[in-house]
């Protein structure tokens, strides 16, 4: 597993061990290495020498070091929640940028390269889509390997470079993924005077500004948060289309950004709460993710105006809540006077407030401050206000202001809907309503919970459609509002993770380019998916790869954890092996307890010559009396009933062991069967003792009893010599 | 393509002048020497620049002694290409002048550019199109104070976002407020 590393072109190797020292463990299932270059000179920016106390587990002794450390910090987030087997790097600055007493550049970010039509080392997939551009890092990560090995001058396509001297205007030599500049002057004298970035890691800023939490923002933009057809006109790069717009879906064409013409495109980035995003990643996080209830006008009355309408909350007053005010909508009167040159400005006291009671004022903006339109309201007995807009476009701004006696809710409608309502009360028409949180709809999705993209008509400060709507509740990382209670987290109370789901940014833990998904090892790299057993369990994380199924694991598995199959290819699950030899009596082609070379038998794996002495060794198989069994084990060799313990002839049948010569080696085998060696001897048949003396030299001598053939003639009475 | 600058309108002369200024600022800004600042890696025509600017400010600096006039107007030299201003008495360059600002806000109007007809698509061997973005198509982030001085952060992707939101903190002004569950930090609503 890959750690987030840091490469520092120009910074000393202790800023290279601070950083190291905070950057978090990469969790088991997510790898992405994402580097911060720096390319800032010595002595500024990124090696800006000034001293400074750690903060907020920002271990950095120097200004420069710190924020590094922040820029470090926020790719390791990134990082621990990505996964790509291509390293990825973000080219980065901190240097002065535009800004004023009131307003400021806070930095940029982006990709610098896109790609489309990249078909993957095999396995990873490449582009999902044909005729599609990707941001860098995505295309890299699904192509498997740096699409674009040589760098380049980022600001020439046609500049092929060695080194940042090569490229002309100063800009970098580089095949980097992202390109990021923050401003170095923030806080300072006449730049947001006296707020200051925040370059702790703890997220606990205060009053000034979370640099990690910006950086996040910015640089999820570059990892795929963002889409490349231009909101004022629709055109797209090369007339071709972007991952992030096939998701856009316009709800009221009912067509995705894809399939639209360029004045469809453009039409559709203003379309005011009607383009959601259709990936399914996103649309299955919405429901745990935002919280139900959206603040509403519901028009009740009369039928011709019925309906929903957006509203902009106020800072002030009571939060709009369920099941909300309910009451008729009355415009609210007032002099026309220095404090509010109209009679619907509502900047001094309401003159028709036995009207206004108990009803919903209609006030319109201009002159005075929302809080005192509000006050006099209240003061008139109204149960909320309407602020009509005074300048087109949806959705209507909030309300800002402080004023902690107001308690009647407050909020803000667009110019069209406020003048919707005005026409019907100059009708004269009753117009009822409600003003309430809708619980029927999530904060940020539409009605069938997809979430809403940020589409302001027309085209206003805070961007446009690379973001979340600003309805969206618990505030999100990927609005255009880059709110102060955002945590660290892309994912699990955020939908940004789930929006680079949808994008491509498939779950990889061992970056081997098959999906956490699918993969059948989804935590070690097992490109070619082997899966020896077909268990689903990749052999390189199977801790049993058991061909067989008996539970015992075959060789060659590194693997493995369970025990060694003895028979690898046969299942044999009491592991039997006889004759010890490592190899199972299943699959053992003999199996041969005694070590002769011949098998045992009743082994059907067994291929060697059966044993006819299977518990005894005997590798000449000798089989005296044929009779099947060895020799060496058989108990009768000459099979004459006789057991060769007490046969005196074991290799040669004499069932009648006879044995003349009584040298208990029987006749029938008995080479010298006679004469017999001494008296006693004679007893077998035909032969007599014979010991009357004078007839014989010897007395106590054998002879032949029987004349005739049936003794030896030297034995043969009155005839031959004496025995010994 | 409509909308953005064209590339006749950026040429990499001009984007190099003021980078250059954006890092003689930063260097101004910082109160730092100027030591090592001829070792920048970024370019040779911004080190140069730097080169120059430090001249420029030992000669400011000269003059002021020369006359033994309690010189406290800056002093303004042309480095690189671009006006700066120079602090006779400590030699250091002051911040940005409207003019360079001006000049600073060109180039990120360049970063936040979507004009395409610059961009050119190029195929590489292994058969996939690439554009090189050229330093546009990026998301910028803006801060901004209101009178009370609280800060909103917003993330703009057009020129005209970026100034929507510059002239809005002006009047006060901002984009769609939002729900404030934790009241940690303002929000931008607007506030008359």
């Amino acid at each position: 597993m890959r750690r987030p590393s840091l490469l520092i072109s120009t910074t000393p190797i202790l800023l290279a061990a601070l950083v190291f020292a905070v950057a978090p463990a990469t969790p088991a299932y997510a790898n992405a290495t994402i580097t911060i270059v720096n390319k800032n000179a010595p002595g500024v920016g990124f090696n800006d020498p000034t001293p400074v106390a750690p903060v907020g587990g920002n271990a950095g002794t120097t200004l420069g070091q710190q924020r590094l450390i922040a820029f470090q910090a926020a790719a390791n987030i990134w990082g621990a929640t990505l996964d790509s087997n291509v390293p990825i790097q973000i080219i980065a600055t901190f240097e002065p940028l535009s800004c004023n007493a009131t307003s400021a550049t806070l930095g940029s970010a982006g990709t610098i390269f896109i790609y489309s039509d990249f078909s993957g080392v095999a396995p990873f997939p490449g582009a999902e889509f044909p005729a599609t551009w990707y941001h860098q890092a995505l295309a890299n990560k699904r192509e498997g390997a740096q699409l674009n090995p040589t760098p380049i001058c980022i600001n020439n396509i046609g500049n092929a470079c060695t080194t940042d001297a090569d490229c002309a205007g100063g800009v970098f030599c580089t095949n980097a993924d992202l390109r990021a500049r923050f401003n170095s002057n923030i806080g300072n004298a006449g730049c947001l005077t006296g707020i200051f970035w925040y370059l702790g890691l703890d997220n606990n800023h205060g009053n000034n500004i979370d640099l990690v939490t910006v950086l996040l923002h910015e640089f999820g933009h570059g990892l795929g948060f963002a889409q490349f057809a231009s909101v004022a006109n629709g055109s797209q790069i090369n007339n071709q289309t972007d991952i992030y717009g096939r998701h856009l879906l316009d709800t009221t064409l009912n067509r995705t950004w894809d399939t639209m013409t360029n004045a469809e495109r453009a039409a559709s980035a203003i379309n005011t709460g009607h383009v959601v995003w259709n990936g399914a990643q996103v649309i299955s996080e919405v429901p745990g993710i935002l919280a139900q209830g959206n603040p509403n006008l519901r028009v009740n009355s009369p039928a011709a105006i019925v309906g929903n309408y957006l509203v902009g909350t106020a800072s002030f007053g009571n939060p709009v809540s369920f099941p909300g005010v309910t009451g008729n909508v009355v415009r609210a009167l007032d002099a026309a006077n220095a404090s509010g040159p109209t009679t619907t400005d509502g900047c001094t006291t309401i003159t028709n407030a036995a009207a206004v009671a108990n009803n919903i004022a209609l006030i319109d903006r201009g002159t005075c401050g929302f809080v005192v339109k509000a006050k006099n309201a209240q003061d008139a007995g109204a149960t909320a206000v309407l602020i009509a807009n005074n300048a087109a476009g949806s959705p209507p701004p909030g309300l800002g202001g402080t004023d902690p006696t107001i308690t009647i809710p407050s909020v803000m409608i667009t110019q069209a809907d406020a003048n919707t309502i005005k026409a019907q009360l100059a009708i004269p028409a009753t117009v009822n309503a409600s003003l309430l949180l809708d619980l029927t709809l999530r904060a940020g999705a539409d009605a069938t919970d997809r979430a809403l993209l940020y589409t302001p008509n027309p085209v206003q400060g805070g961007s446009t459609i690379s973001h979340w709507d600003v309805s969206a509740f618990p505030n999100q990382l990927m609005e255009p509002a880059i709110n102060g209670d955002l945590t660290h987290n892309v994912s699990g109370v955020d939908l940004t993770l789930a929006e680079m789901r949808d994008v491509g940014w498939f779950p990889d833990g061992d970056v081997d380019g098959v999906a956490n998904a699918a993969d059948n090892c989804s935590s070690t790299s097992n490109p070619g998916q082997e899966d020896a057993d077909h268990d689903n369990a990749g052999d390189a994380c199977d801790t049993c790869t058991d061909t067989d199924g008996d539970g015992f694991g075959d060789p060659g598995f590194p693997a493995n954890t369970c025990a060694a199959d003895n028979c690898p290819s046969t299942s044999n699950a009491d592991q039997s092996d006889v004759d010890h030899d490592g190899i199972g009596d299943a699959c053992d082609t003999c199996t041969d307890t005694d070590g002769d070379g011949f098998g045992d038998p009743g082994y059907a794996a067994n291929t060697c010559a059966a044993d006819n002495c299977p518990g005894t060794s005997n590798s000449d198989q000798a089989d005296n009396d044929h009779d099947g069994i060895g020799d060496a084990c058989d108990p009768d060799d000459d099979n004459d009933g006789v057991a060769d313990g007490v046969d005196n002839c074991p290799f040669v049948a004499n069932a009648n062991q006879a044995d003349f010569d009584l040298d208990h080696i029987g006749d029938a085998c008995d080479a010298h069967t006679g004469p017999p060696s001494n008296k006693n001897q004679c007893m077998g048949t035909n032969w007599q003792r014979f010991d009357t003396p004078g007839h014989f030299p010897n007395q106590g001598q054998c002879v032949c009893f029987v004349t005739g053939s049936g003794c030896p003639s030297i034995n043969k009475p009155g005839g031959g010599p004496a025995l010994p | 393509m409509s909308g953005g600058t064209s590339r006749g309108n950026r040429p990499g002369r001009r984007l190099a002048w003021i980078l250059g200024a954006v890092a003689i600022a930063a260097v101004g800004f910082q109160g730092s020497g100027w030591a090592d600042s001829n070792s920048d890696a970024q370019g040779g025509r911004k080190g140069e620049a730097r080169k120059e600017a430090r001249e420029q400010a030992k000669q400011t600096q000269t003059d002021a002694a020369k006359t033994g006039a309690a010189a406290t107007q800056p002093v303004i030299r042309i480095v690189g290409g671009v006006k700066v201003a120079i602090d006779p008495q400590t030699g250091h360059i002051t911040p940005l002048t409207p003019e360079e600002a001006q000049a600073l806000a060109q180039s990120l109007d360049r970063n936040v550019s979507r004009d395409t007809d610059d961009l050119t698509v190029v195929q590489l061997p292994n058969g996939a199109f690439m554009v090189n973005l050229q330093d546009t198509f990026q998301d910028e982030a803006i801060a901004t104070k209101d009178r009370r001085g609280k800060v909103t952060l917003h993330c703009v992707n057009t020129k005209a976002q970026a100034d929507a939101l510059v002239a809005g903190a002006a009047a006060e002004s901002g984009p769609a407020g939002k729900r404030d569950a934790t009241k940690l930090t303002p929000k931008g609503l607007e506030k008359e």
